[in-house]
Order: C-alpha cells, then structure tokens, then sequence
C-alpha cells in the first residue's frame, strides 16, 4: 500500500452561500505555489475562477442502502475526480499535484467525504487534505442558528475561515470566533479579508504531511501538559447554537487495544455514525512506542497515523467528538468496556 | 475479484491495516496480519456473545457472522459491513452503548 502521506491531496472548500469561497479560492490560486492544483467546482459562480485546470460537475447522488444521508455517494463527483485522473495520468492536462473542490453553499459537507473515501480509484490516488469552511462574520450568526447546513460546515471543518471580519464591529468578530471555537474545538479558526490568507497555514500544514503533523496535533489536542484531573473546561454545552449539539474530550489513562479500538469505534458508528460528527483522537496504543492519530467524520475515519513523538508530555489517550444528542458517560463506559475485553484476549 | 467464489475484494480496511498506514514496521508481514485477524476474531466473539452470534475467519479475507439461534449467517468483508450482517442476521439493531448490552460485556471476568 502506498503510504498516506504520498497521495494527491484533496482540499475540500466549503461555506455557505455568499460567505466567501470562490474569492478565497482565487486568492490562493495566485500564490505561486499553488500553480500546480487542480479546481473542482459544483457549478460556475457570479464570482469566476480564473485557473487553467476548473472543471464543473453535475450534482447527482446516489443514496446507499443504509439510507443515512452522510453515507451518499456523490457520482457527479467520483466521476469527476477520475476523468480528471485519467487526463493527468495520459498527459492531456499537466500532472497537479493538489485538488480543490468547492462545494455549493447549499453542500452538506459529508457525502463529499464518504465518497472521496469510499470509492476504490479514489482512495488509492488522492487522500483528504483538509476541509476548509469560510464563515460570513455579518450573517453566521443568522445562518447557523436558521439553517443546518452552515452549522454542519463548521462542525467537519478542519480550517474555518472567518471573512469579512471588515464590516462588523471588532466585538462580533471576538463573539464568533468563541462560538465557533465552542461549536468546534478542533478546527484552526483564521481570519481573511478578501481572501488574503496565510496559504500555509491554510493548505500546507495537513495532519498527514511529516513537518506539519507533531504541530497540527498539538494545536487540537485538548489538554494542557499539567492539567490531569479538570476536564470540565474541555466540554462544551453549546445548545444555544445546534441545539443538542456537543462538544467534549475522553481521556483515556490506560494504554488502548488497537484491536479492541477498532471494534469498538466500527460498531459505534454503525449504530450512531450519523450523530457522531467528528472524532479525532491521539492514542496511547498498546505496543506501539508512537502516539497513534485517529480522525473521523461521521462514518467516515481515515486510516490511522504515527506522530515522531508525544507533543506534550500527557501519554493519556484523548479522543475529541462532537457529536448530536449522545451520552458522553456512555461513551466512556462503552470505550472502557471494549478495552478490558482485550485483556482476555 | 477471487477467481473461485466471485467476491469483490477492496483494500484492506483501516482497522486491519495496523496503526500507520501504509509504512507500518509494526505489521509488515501477511503472518503478522493473519495472526491480528484471528486475536480480533478473538475479542470480537466476546461482543457477540450477549446477542447469540459467532464470528469466524473466511480464508483470511472475510468474515462470516452466524446467528446461533436462528442458524441464519452472512458474509462480510470488513468490521463495518459485519455490522450491518449482524443486524440482518439478528433482524435488529445492535448499540455498544446500550446499557443491557454493556451490563453484559461488563460481566465477564478479566
């Protein structure tokens, strides 16, 4: 198997109607290294993209039999990700090295996920980069409290882009940011005006690329060096904004079963996929000397990987959800339950 | 494609690709991985057990769950879709945070 890192990323750019995303789009686009990306877009704005590499897709879908909306595959889009592949690997369009796909705003972010990491060909040519949402500081507020699918943008994003920060008082921007840092504690919130952004942070520094992943954990990871007993500042009630939405972080002190993890956390989403809407976790695994890296959307995890070392000197697991009207002491129990039964093994 | 039974084979899933994927020293080898796949079988058969149900190996690729009640079984080729075969086989759902289903697991002595 080709090792992760050495796949074609996948940057997936998200946000809802008006919030900024094509203008960010062309502004990264300009940096000079970012000539070699391709762009997918789901249809062709008032804003154009001004690249030689676009490509529009048709909006089709195909809705599995588990009849779980997360877990639709997008044809549209798996047709347009390998036609584009056939043309790069036959040389009709130059060899990029990244993809840019740009949703609708209207785009409820998972399907795109569980088809970039369901679909065979896909899987084995291109790896998820990073889901980047672009939130409006004028209307968020508005939006996310009216409509799910702004809400479910911030809560599977990976960079959350506050824009047009220019047009509003300083205090709503410092309000936003803290909700959205509430809503998702594991997303690197940056703000841009006009699309001027620091392309690094945006597109470089992915959790699979080797200089950039000791660092993108460390900024996630929920627990400060010292602090062993008080997790209650890492839950997050955040009713007012998704209503029965919640963050909050497991920590584990015995080391885990990477097999018993396994089971458990396949079977917890099987039966809660559709609530769970992200977990990302750095592992304590039995057995292996690295701290493990696990990250999950919904039904879809990639595949797990090794940090150089532990950044911080906690060896504790800690496994951050955000998740829609779940128990967390269930969790918890579930999680411990599943561990001892590999001490019979 | 197996050549003998006709079944679709995908790449490895993430849960049987080790703990670094694509570069793990930790699993390099099929004996190391055939030896995994049977210690999951292994733990695997203890959350079956409060719902009646067996899982075995199927030549290393696939999994075959069993309702040992009602003698129903299917095949599966991952722990994702053994899931799904179990809740067929069993006509209902299965939930790790049931509290019935942990009481269960909870009992048996380590």
């Amino acid at each position: 198997m080709v090792a992760y890192s050495r796949l074609l990323p996948i940057f997936v750019v998200t946000g809802y109607l008006g919030s900024g995303k094509t203008t960010l789009i062309n502004k990264m686009l300009k940096h000079s290294s970012l000539r070699d990306a391709a762009v997918l877009v789901n249809e062709f704005g008032e804003v154009g993209i001004d690249h030689m590499l676009v490509q529009e897709m048709d909006e089709n879908t195909v809705l599995l039999q588990s009849g779980c909306i997360c877990c639709t595959i997008r044809s549209d889009l798996k047709d347009s990700i390998i036609e584009l592949n056939s043309k790069r690997e036959s040389g009709k369009i130059p060899p990029y090295k990244r993809l840019i796909l740009e949703t609708t705003g209207l785009a409820d972010p998972s399907p795109i996920l569980f088809t970039l990491n369901s679909d065979t060909v896909i899987k084995h040519h291109y790896r998820l980069g990073a889901v980047i949402a672009t939130v409006d500081s004028v209307n968020a507020a508005t939006q996310m409290r009216r409509h799910k699918e702004p809400l479910k943008q911030v809560l599977v994003a990976d960079r959350v882009v506050i824009t047009k920060h220019d047009l509003v008082k300083k205090e709503k921007v410092v309000a936003l940011r803290e909700k959205l840092r509430k809503l998702n504690p594991t997303a690197d919130i940056i703000e841009a005006l006009h699309g001027d952004i620091d392309i690094n942070r945006l597109l470089r520094a992915d959790i699979y690329e080797k200089k950039s992943k000791q660092r993108e954990t460390k900024r996630w990871l929920p627990v400060p060096e010292d602090d062993s007993n008080d997790d209650e500042h890492h839950s997050h009630d955040i009713n007012r904004h998704g209503k029965t939405i919640s963050s909050f972080t497991i920590s584990y002190e015995r080391s885990l079963d990477w097999t018993a993890f396994g089971i458990w956390l396949t079977m917890l989403l099987n039966s809660h996929g559709e609530n769970v809407l992200r977990v990302k976790g750095i592992l304590n695994v039995k057995g292996v000397d690295a701290p493990v890296i696990i990250n999950g959307v919904q039904h879809v995890v990639h595949p797990p990987i090794h940090l150089n070392s532990w950044p911080t000197n906690d060896r504790r697991s800690h496994i951050v959800f955000i998740v829609d009207n779940m128990d967390r002491e269930l969790i918890e129990r579930s999680l411990s339950a599943f561990n001892k039964l590999a001490e019979l093994g | 494609m197996c050549a003998l039974c006709g079944i679709l084979i995908d790449g490895p899933h993430w849960t049987e690709t080790g703990t670094n994927v694509g570069n793990n020293q930790y699993m390099s080898d099929s004996r190391s991985l055939y030896l995994e796949r049977f210690y999951r079988l292994k733990v695997l058969n203890y959350v079956l057990k409060p719902y009646g149900a067996v899982a075995e190996d199927w030549s290393g690729g696939q999994y075959i769950v069993r309702n040992l009640a009602g003698g129903a079984s299917d095949v599966a080729p991952n722990l994702p879709a053994l899931w799904k075969s179990l809740e067929f086989i069993l006509n209902r759902r299965v939930d790790p945070l049931s509290k019935e289903f942990l009481s269960e697991i909870e009992k048996i002595p380590v």
